[in-house]
């Protein structure tokens, strides 16, 4: 009788494992939904389906939100803006009602378009009634926006257009006297990104600086007199990143001193040294936040209770129980409290607001006052040039504006500068 | 990101299958998956070899949502509710013979019979030397023949 050698026997047994991996049913990939997590405000995924059953969560509004009392301290005011934080009023997530009622100066109806027919988004506002918005598609700066008049004024001027072809805005910013926006284009055959600012005013833009391609590639925001972004290295430590510093009066783009291994918070002006994403290894208890303007440095420390990473912005931070819910702390893991609903929030605007999904709604709570309002999207459709567009931008903690497209179809923003 | 897209459409099966040999839960495999994917999306321009890259970044990561499952059941026996765990329903022998594997040995498992790489290159996903792997892989056909050979 013939016995089975030994290579017969391990290839057999490979054969087995190579058979039980090969026919476990996969879920289907969406390279979609990957895309719009990655241009999304980045906030650690909890479990499979989460992000997009926020997104798409299309709540019937109900009546407006009921206060209930919680027993915890109130913090010392920060930012010049006192209190930022009103720990004692908790909304019930569950009775909101939408910004029109609650903050009804704060919202406006925009046009659906631009009056060449394109898509754009909001990128900042100003004191007036003008907006400043990047078109979809081919631009070479910003503009300023109406939306009463749905009229247009262009930003650039021929110093940034001549010789410049297939341009593209990425970020666009309203400063106390300028407007500064980075593009990405082509100049005599070669690509080019570039930083350009113009007064408020009115006059000639003046280019501020070629880009590397990591300003053009990631979020960008405000801080200070100057303009940041994350700059990542090429391996994948959590802590393989630098924050850039372009500064808006002119001069060379520079590493901010200290900031290696720091990222981007959800408050602008503000960095963080804790990974954003879900952590590679243990979920980080503690860590440092740095307001870039002025170097002031705030330590945090999670809360016992918060079962993964915190996410903190200079007055609270937010996370997630064991059981998956939705909490919050101060920054030293005082006053913690359980939401007791699934979801979560992103501190934002000075760390006043509290911005996110909760019970599958999207959410704006300002912790200053203690309202709060539940933002109602169109159910997603595809299809449509202008909708998805929106759709990509809308929810970005770090943004000014919220933006969405309401049940009704018409697009609608909240001006998050003018909650109180 | 037509590239990028290329890569997804060809690892995003094999890094799935990686992540539940590891894990021994399919959705939990498709969060660590997608989350690797999200962040090669955004460190795009600057990962040269994005295969390699995925490897090392769906191992490391699941043997990190181990780790933070013994964190979890810790605060259960606290009483909170029940966080997620790899399901137990199927009892395959083969799968079985896999759950007496150590998460590294499944790892390599993954990457030799599976993927039929070279030991130098599971060498760099796992973050060892080649000698270790090849260590590896012969204490987990060892293991794997006891079990498999039991029915």
């Amino acid at each position: 009788m013939k016995t089975e050698s030994q290579d017969d026997r391990d290839e057999r047994v490979r054969a087995a494992v190579r058979s039980h991996i090969a026919t476990q049913p996969v879920p289907p990939p969406d390279l979609t939904r990957i895309v719009a997590r990655a241009e999304r405000a980045f906030q650690p995924r909890r479990r499979s389906g989460w992000v997009a059953q926020v997104a798409a969560a299309a709540v019937a509004v109900v009546v407006c939100g009921t206060v209930t009392a919680v027993a915890v301290t109130r913090p010392e005011s920060r930012n010049g803006l006192a209190p930022v934080v009103s720990p004692d009023r908790i909304p019930d997530f569950a009775r909101l009602a939408g910004p029109e009622v609650v903050w009804p100066d704060a919202v406006r109806r925009l046009p659906s378009e631009l009056p060449d027919g394109s898509a754009y988004r909001v990128a900042d506002t100003t004191d007036g009634d003008d907006l400043l918005v990047i078109p979809d598609g081919r631009a070479a700066g910003p503009l300023f926006l109406n939306p009463d008049t749905g009229a247009v004024r262009a930003v650039a001027t021929a110093s940034v257009t001549d010789g410049l072809n297939a341009p593209r805005v990425t970020t666009a910013r309203v400063t106390d006297d300028r407007v500064v926006w980075f593009l990405q284009g082509r100049r005599e055959g070669n690509t080019v990104r570039e930083a350009w600012s113009v007064p408020l005013a009115g006059g000639e833009a003046r280019r501020l600086a070629d880009l590397p391609a990591s300003a053009t590639a990631g979020r960008v925001v405000l801080a200070g007199d100057a303009m940041i972004w994350e700059q990542y290295g090429p391996g994948q430590g959590q802590d393989d990143v630098v924050i850039r510093r372009l500064p808006l009066a002119g001069g060379p783009i520079t590493d901010v001193p200290g900031s290696r291994g720091y990222w981007l918070s959800t408050v602008p002006g503000w960095i963080t040294s804790q990974y954003p994403g879900t952590p590679f290894g243990e979920p980080e208890r503690t860590g440092t936040l740095i307001e870039v303007a002025t170097g002031q440095r705030l330590k945090w420390s999670a809360n016992d209770e918060m079962e993964s990473t915190v996410a903190c912005g200079p007055a609270w931070c937010t996370g997630w129980t064991v059981g998956g819910f939705a909490a919050l702390q101060d920054l030293n893991g005082g006053n913690y409290l359980d939401l007791r609903e699934r979801g979560g929030l992103n501190p934002s605007l000075d760390g006043r607001l509290a911005i996110g999904g909760i019970a599958e709604r999207w959410v704006v709570w300002d912790r200053g006052s203690g309202r709060a309002a539940t933002i109602e999207r169109e159910s997603p459709r595809g299809g449509t040039v202008g909708g998805s567009f929106f759709d990509r931008y809308d929810s970005d903690p770090r943004s000014p504006v919220q933006t969405w497209r309401s049940p009704d179809g018409a697009f609608m923003m909240l001006d998050l500068k003018r909650l109180w | 990101m037509d590239d990028f897209g290329a890569v997804y459409r060809t690892h995003y099966d094999g890094m799935i299958r990686l992540a539940y040999v590891i894990t021994d839960s399919m959705a939990t495999a498709e969060d660590i998956v997608q989350e690797a994917f999200v962040e090669l999306y955004r460190r795009w321009p600057t990962v040269r070899d994005p295969e390699s890259w995925l490897h090392t970044v769906v191992v490391n990561r699941s043997r990190s949502w181990w780790r933070r499952l013994v964190v979890a059941r810790r605060h259960v026996a606290r009483g909170s509710p029940p966080e997620s765990s790899p399901s137990t329903e199927d009892g395959a022998a083969v799968r079985q013979a896999l759950l007496a594997l150590n998460r590294r040995q499944r790892a390599a498992v993954f990457f030799r019979f599976y993927l039929d790489l070279p030991e130098v290159a599971i060498a760099e996903a796992l973050g060892c030397r080649p000698g270790t792997v090849k260590s590896l892989l012969h204490r987990a056909l060892a293991t794997l023949r006891e079990h498999l050979d039991e029915d």
